[in-house]
């Protein structure tokens, strides 16, 4: 039956709605129900034209079956909207979560280079090379990595927006880091292990080198981006 | 959503700590400093042994340093908790009177600074886990007489709120729904049978 399609695309949504990366985009359903709506319309327009023939012969009983028909083929229509709308949705949603956790996405085909946002951490241009996909880290509910082949072409396009959009607002607040860490501080100073190779990093009490497995004591915001980045592990 | 589904509707345990840091505290001073104006609150002038209250969280980086001592508050005393304990269970149908964030200041008092305290840490600890575990079987009973207009809750502390609140709040939604459904189809209902009469009188 119609919407039947639709079901499967929200099925979908709902499988991928706890995983912390945004699964392949599924343009083969969505165009498929595309076609199916775009033939209800067809019907639509069909028993619109038919109705008004009815009207003129003054046809009550046929009018009556004809509104029914109309009526259902809209609401089929509708749903189908709906489901689309709400597949969107939930990939815009984790779309803009990962935009807000400031983590660089993989992009396997073009290396196109890293747009980092950081203030007074600077990871030098030889070792981004080398690592130009971050470590994912495991935080729970979370959408942690998002690969750009995954998305389609309009909503890389969105993403790319959404992000000059943060940019644009943070930079009204440029003495709050607005995406930074939402858990409430606790320690000014903490001891910090190195997860992998970084190369030198300049903070504002001097530079240090990231060994991995080599341990700090550093300012927290110091180093808060290169953790949210996975450079960096806090020591409890 | 901007902020990550976990956290919208309900703190994580972390803030409400963060809360309760910003409780006033008295603490004896080893050092004299002078007044630290911040942007919320001031620190007034400390002077070595004399008492003075401070936000909590000065009260801990102060303790850290070893440059002062915290007065534990009156409630944290084995005796007072036990007569708590024991209004608890003589009272089964309310929970005593205790500080709204009791259970945080105690867990930072007894992590942070359990020289300062008047009596043995051990004792302490045992008396809150029994006041603490009192409470919660009085708090699950209190989920039976759930219902779609209200809920009372007196003398629950913020952070034993917070664990109810992602259950209560739902199971409530859902209630008063199922409730505001059902009532509107009885007026339907009765506007139909009104309907019915004055189509009956005027017949």
């Amino acid at each position: 039956m119609f919407g039947d399609t639709a079901n499967k695309l929200i099925l979908d949504a709902k499988r991928s709605s706890n995983l912390s990366a945004i699964p392949i985009y599924q343009s083969d359903l969505v165009k498929s129900i595309v076609r199916e709506t775009n033939d209800l319309n067809k019907d639509a327009e069909y028993l619109v034209e038919e109705q008004e023939q009815l009207q003129e012969t003054q046809d009550q009983e046929n009018s009556k079956i004809n509104q029914c028909q109309l009526f259902v083929t809209h609401l089929s229509m509708r749903r189908n909207k709906r489901c689309l709308l709400a597949y969107e949705k939930s990939r815009a949603d984790k779309i803009t979560e990962f935009c807000w956790l400031n983590i660089d996405p993989i992009e396997t085909s073009t290396s196109s280079s890293t747009t980092s946002t950081n203030t007074n951490s600077n990871v030098n241009q030889s070792s981004t090379n080398n690592a130009v996909n971050p470590l994912t880290k495991n935080l729970s509910n979370y959408t942690t990595s998002l690969d750009m082949n995954n998305l389609n072409h309009h909503e890389q396009d969105f993403f790319k927006q959404y992000q000059d959009l943060i940019m644009e607002f943070k930079s009204s607040f440029e003495d709050i880091d607005l995406s930074g860490d939402l858990n409430p501080p606790t320690n000014i100073f903490i001891d910090v292990r190195v997860l992998k190779d970084g190369g030198e990093v300049t903070t504002e009490y001097g530079s240090f080198n990231l060994i991995k497995d080599s341990q700090f004591f550093v300012r927290k915001s110091d180093v808060e981006r290169l953790i949210q980045q996975g450079y960096l592990e806090e020591i409890i | 959503m901007v902020l990550p589904k976990n956290l919208q509707g309900n703190l994580m345990p972390s803030e409400i700590t963060f809360l309760a840091e910003n409780e006033l505290i008295t603490i004896l001073p080893r050092y004299s400093i002078k007044k630290i104006d911040l942007i919320g609150t001031s620190i007034p002038n400390l002077r070595a042994m004399r008492r003075e209250l401070v936000p909590l969280w000065v009260a801990l980086i102060l303790k850290s340093q070893d440059k002062c001592s915290i007065v534990p508050p009156k409630w944290l005393t084995v005796a007072y908790l036990k007569e708590r304990y024991e209004d608890e269970i003589r009272k089964p149908l309310q929970f005593s009177d205790l500080p709204w964030n009791w259970l945080e200041l105690s867990k930072i008092l007894l992590e942070k600074a359990p020289d300062d305290l008047s009596d043995p840490v051990d004792q302490l600890r045992s008396v809150i886990q029994d006041l603490r575990e009192t409470r919660l079987v009085k708090s699950k009973k209190g989920l039976k007489e759930l219902n779609e207009s209200n809920i009372q809750l007196n003398g629950l502390s913020l952070l034993e709120i917070n664990e109810l609140r992602p259950f209560v709040i739902p199971v409530m939604n859902k209630l008063r729904q199922l409730y505001d459904t059902t009532q509107s189809n009885t007026i339907n209902a009765d506007d139909q049978d009104m309907e019915d009469a004055s189509d009956d009188e005027d017949v």
